[in-house]
């Protein structure tokens, strides 16, 4: 009698997984891509500002509670970082998130020259160019030589620290004699370029918190950028000292400017307040967790009204599969979910998957691909679903049958999380589509678009979360 | 800021997250790699998707109350999604020479990899990883029903193949 074959499966697959090589490094590869940590938190267009902390909490302050809430953005992208203290104690006080410095946002080239210093962290001198539109404000902290001038219709800066007046004059001097943001600089030696590039002047993204207790407050700011450094912001810090903070280098900055790090590369943190010493900032640092969404939320939610500017949302990690319908069509059992995905090409999309026992199909789109306000976008899914998403303002969407029947639905509302926006509608078996109609509140049509037959063919299928 | 001063931090989350991700990877990460071999046929894809499983673990940590579910659901879905890209290549690709598919447990192996990609994964789950119904079920997004169908029709077109 010969072997069964679940018997013979079991053999076969035991033999082919002994023959599987494991990578001795997997575990170094994975570290490496978390401590990368993912493209969706690391935007482009961001940096830490050109004054490090100074700048970035000055941009902060400047769009402020009572500065227009207009000028924020009314969502932030999600994927991002928030961390929140946990010592006892302490409420949020305030909040200001990715405030809109205009379109295109201010940039200018940015280079820093450093020597640096024997903790490997900081640096003994530097030297600060800035070209650009805007005429930076500079002062002399701490030791800082800062000048500036016109060059055409451009302004130039330099801020050194560590130079003596000759050696700053020669700077400065090398620096006139060709266009400032091309001209090599006449430094002295061991010198290193540390960034020399154009950079925003402010982060478009960030967030900053500030936390009271009876007896004082602290700020902490999160500032999101791919190409945040911390040796960037070392080389325009006179004064800073290599601090250990939450197991990675930060610094302590002088003057009241705190405790900085990068949380993983493009996400700066500074924690900073009024008369806070080292170990204070410390154990705020060290307290910092990250939070999800509907922990952010709720913390939101508990803030004085009117103390909260932008938007308050953020989801930390991805968003799961969320079940926009389910139940029978002619006994058969089915169900539609959204789930997150990646495109061929690697960008984040979502898919609606509409399952039956009888096989599933459905669509993807872009994540950033926005329905048009008012309209449906919908596919005819294995010819018994019509699968889709709305824009803004469509309350029901209404599908015209053959013959003068409708079938309607609701769209997954806001409490689907992710499913927000789209629906699923059953059409009656041998049943010919012919439009379909949104419409608002109060039952007004917003538009109308003609639908062809269903056929079982949607742009891409999609397929569970993975 | 009194109350700072000596105030008692818990150990960074971050930290945490870390230590049990390496743990996870000590305990489940060679077992993975050999399931991810066994749905998609190749080592090398099955090493890339285990660690993507892994950094996408890494990203959603606060919610995966079951860290080693999350994963093998991650790797059983990667692994499926990458499927599906091959088909296009497989039609391409020139078919298995005699001397490949000489042994019987390759010529079973092989049937395997012309079942649908639920089937597969279910026969994989079920008789390499000695998954229950239920943690297949939980692994594939299915009831336990579905489970049972897709083994008893696997095992049938299976053994269809092999006695051609």
């Amino acid at each position: 009698m010969s072997t069964p074959v679940d018997e013979r499966l079991r053999d076969a697959l035991g033999a082919q997984a002994a023959a599987t090589t494991v990578d001795p490094d997997g575990w170094e590869r994975i570290r490496r891509r978390t401590a990368r940590r993912r493209p969706a938190w690391a935007r482009p267009g961001l940096v830490v500002p050109a004054l490090a902390v100074v700048a970035l909490v000055l941009g902060a302050v400047a769009l402020a509670p009572g500065d227009d809430a207009s000028r924020l953005r009314a969502a932030a992208p999600p994927g991002r970082l928030y961390l929140v203290p946990t010592l006892p104690g302490f409420a949020l006080a305030n909040v200001v998130v990715d405030p809109d410095l205009g379109s295109p946002a201010p940039s200018r080239r940015l280079r820093v020259f450093g020597r640096p210093a024997a903790d490997g962290v900081t640096f003994a001198a530097s030297a600060v160019v800035t070209v650009g539109d805007l005429l930076e404000p500079v002062q002399d902290l701490a030791g800082r030589r800062a000048v500036s001038w016109r060059e055409g219709d451009r302004a130039v800066s330099l801020t050194t620290f560590g130079l003596s007046d000759a050696e700053a004059a020669a700077v400065e001097a090398s620096l006139r004699a060709f266009p400032a943001d091309v001209a090599p600089p006449d430094l002295p030696p061991g010198f290193v370029t540390v960034v020399d590039e154009v950079l925003p002047v402010v982060p478009a993204r960030f967030v900053h918190q500030t936390w009271r207790n009876a007896s004082g407050s602290f700020d902490l700011v999160v500032a999101e950028d791919a190409r945040a450094r911390l040796d960037v912001l070392a080389a325009q810090a006179p004064g800073a000292a290599a601090a250990r903070v939450r197991g990675t280098d930060g610094l302590l900055l002088p003057e009241g400017g705190g405790l900085t790090w990068l949380e993983w590369p493009g996400a700066a943190v500074t924690v900073f307040g009024p008369g806070l010493g080292p170990a204070e900032l410390r154990a705020v640092a060290e307290s910092l967790e990250p939070v999800d969404e509907a922990a952010w939320r709720r913390l939101i939610a508990g803030v004085p009204s009117g103390q909260v500017t932008g938007s308050p949302p953020v989801p930390v990690g991805e968003p799961e599969t969320v079940t926009i319908g389910e139940g029978e069509a002619d006994g058969v059992a089915w169900q539609a979910m959204v789930h997150p995905a990646s495109s061929p090409g690697g960008g984040p999309e979502r898919c609606v998957l509409v399952k039956t026992s009888g096989g599933s199909g459905g669509f993807c789109h872009d994540e950033s691909e926005v329905t048009e306000p008012g309209s449906a976008e919908v596919t005819v899914v294995r010819g018994r679903f019509l699968a889709g998403r709305v824009g803004a303002g469509v309350a029901r969407v209404r599908v015209l049958l053959a013959g003068g029947a409708t079938v309607e639905a609701v769209p997954a509302g806001p409490g689907a999380g992710i499913g927000a926006g789209y629906l699923v509608v059953v059409l009656p078996a041998g049943s010919a589509t012919e439009a379909v109609v949104t419409l608002d509140e109060a039952g007004r049509e917003l538009t109308r678009r003609p639908l062809p037959p269903p056929s079982p063919a949607p742009a891409r299928s999609a397929g569970p979360p993975g | 800021m009194d109350a700072l001063v000596g105030a008692v931090t818990p150990a960074a989350a971050a930290a945490d997250r870390d230590r049990a991700l390496a743990d996870l990877y000590r305990r489940e990460y060679a077992g993975l790699v050999r399931l991810a071999h066994l749905l998609t046929g190749s080592n090398e894809a099955a090493e890339d998707l285990v660690q993507d499983a892994f950094v996408r673990l890494h990203r959603s940590w606060a919610r995966a109350d079951r860290p080693a579910a999350y994963l093998r659901t991650t790797v059983v879905n990667r692994c499926r999604t990458w499927q599906r890209r091959q088909v296009l290549e497989r039609r391409h690709r020139p078919a298995p020479g005699p001397a490949e598919a000489a042994t019987e447990a390759r010529e079973l192996l092989d049937a395997l990899a012309r079942l649908g990609a639920r089937q597969r994964a279910a026969l994989v789950l079920r008789f390499y990883a000695d998954l229950p119904e239920a943690e297949i079920a939980a692994a594939l997004g299915c009831r336990p029903g579905t489970v049972k169908s897709l083994l008893h029709r696997g095992l049938r077109r299976l053994e269809e193949m092999i006695d051609r």
